[in-house]
């Protein structure tokens, strides 16, 4: 992994890492929620992500755009842990665990919502990272382009197909539990 | 719902999990304490943790097992994941009383310790997270040596003596 001299290798001062908990935690947070439906698995993510910020010290990935590096990180950890949530819902006496999602309690709507985050599980990690800064945070196409160090236009075109592919997976599994 | 009916953006709007706002900042503020007091809290002074090292050889079976659990779950083993993965490593049923009874006098030892999973309830210890401690990992390892070399000695009781 690349490494600035100039930066900080490993280590981390307390007022370093209290000053980017401030600055960026409650970001990865929404996130990891928006993908797990779990706040426990939040909150095991953002202490993985910045345990691994501490330990590993500043890269040159990270201090270029730390907010994208951040989120970036974010997701990856949600999706890994999502998955393993599942296969071991799976596994034991085949129940799945809808984690502590608020709903109004419809079966329907937490069937949708289980379907949705199964749906995001399957995204190319880029595409679901786009999707959530879009859909959980409220950013437009440009603020988006600025996180994540992309175009306005390949961000736009990325998304609506991020949509129509998320669309395309979630009518493949309803149809699939009909048949 | 057919494919066609289906409006991504109505579902993403009504039913994408979205964190309340007062989660949020109370998740947070206990993940930064775990963190602060994970690394950046002085570790114990080496020569006081000395003067209490338990003795490796008086530890049990059953808790060598707890120990070894504990470790391997890397800090999110809790009261349930901890007696499943105790229970796989020794090859026994155990009792949950009994392995939340061993993890309290652990901790006492000074060889493992806890986090509260949610910092609401932190009294409630079916939702600790237990992890092994510096002088913990020490003493299983020491333990386990020891269990090793009696395993050789119980196989070939004459070596030396021959």
């Amino acid at each position: 992994m690349k490494t600035l001299t100039a930066v900080q290798q490993s280590g981390m001062k307390k007022e370093q890492f209290e000053k980017l908990f401030t600055e960026h935690s409650k970001m990865v947070y929404r996130a990891a929620y928006s993908v797990t439906g779990n706040k426990h698995e939040a909150q095991d993510v953002v202490q993985d992500v910045f345990l691994k910020l501490v330990d590993g010290g500043l890269t040159l990935e990270f201090t270029e755009n730390p907010a994208g590096y951040l989120f970036r990180m974010a997701i990856n950890e949600a999706r890994q842990r999502f998955r393993d949530r599942k296969r071991e819902n799976e596994t034991d006496d085949g129940l799945e665990l809808l984690g502590e999602t608020p709903s109004d309690g419809k079966p329907l709507d937490d069937a949708i919502r289980q379907s949705l985050l199964d749906a995001i599980a399957q995204l190319e990690p880029e595409h679901a990272e786009l999707l959530i800064l879009w859909a959980d945070h409220g950013y437009t196409d440009a603020e988006i382009a600025g996180t994540l160090g992309k175009s306005r236009a390949a961000v736009g075109m990325t998304l609506h197909r991020t949509k129509a592919r998320l669309k395309e997976i979630m009518s493949a599994e309803k149809e699939g539990e009909r048949s | 719902m057919k494919r066609d009916d289906m409006d991504i953006d109505e579902i993403l709007k009504h039913h994408l999990p979205r964190a309340r706002q007062e989660d949020v900042d109370a998740d947070l503020e206990a993940v930064r304490k775990r963190i602060l007091k994970m690394r950046f809290e002085p570790q114990p002074d080496p020569v006081a943790l000395a003067k209490k090292t338990p003795d490796a050889a008086r530890l049990l079976d059953y808790q060598l097992g707890i120990l070894m659990a504990v470790d391997e779950l890397q800090g999110y083993g809790h009261p349930v994941s901890i007696t499943l993965r105790a229970e796989e490593i020794l090859e026994e049923t155990m009792w949950g009383t009994a392995v939340v009874a061993n993890l309290m006098i652990l901790e006492r030892m000074g060889l493992m310790s806890h986090l509260p999973i949610d910092p609401e309830k932190p009294k409630q210890f079916d939702r600790w997270y237990f992890a092994i401690t510096d002088l913990g990992r020490e003493t299983l390892a020491q333990a386990l040596a020891l269990k090793q070399r009696a395993a050789k000695k119980a196989e070939n009781p004459l070596k030396g003596f021959v």
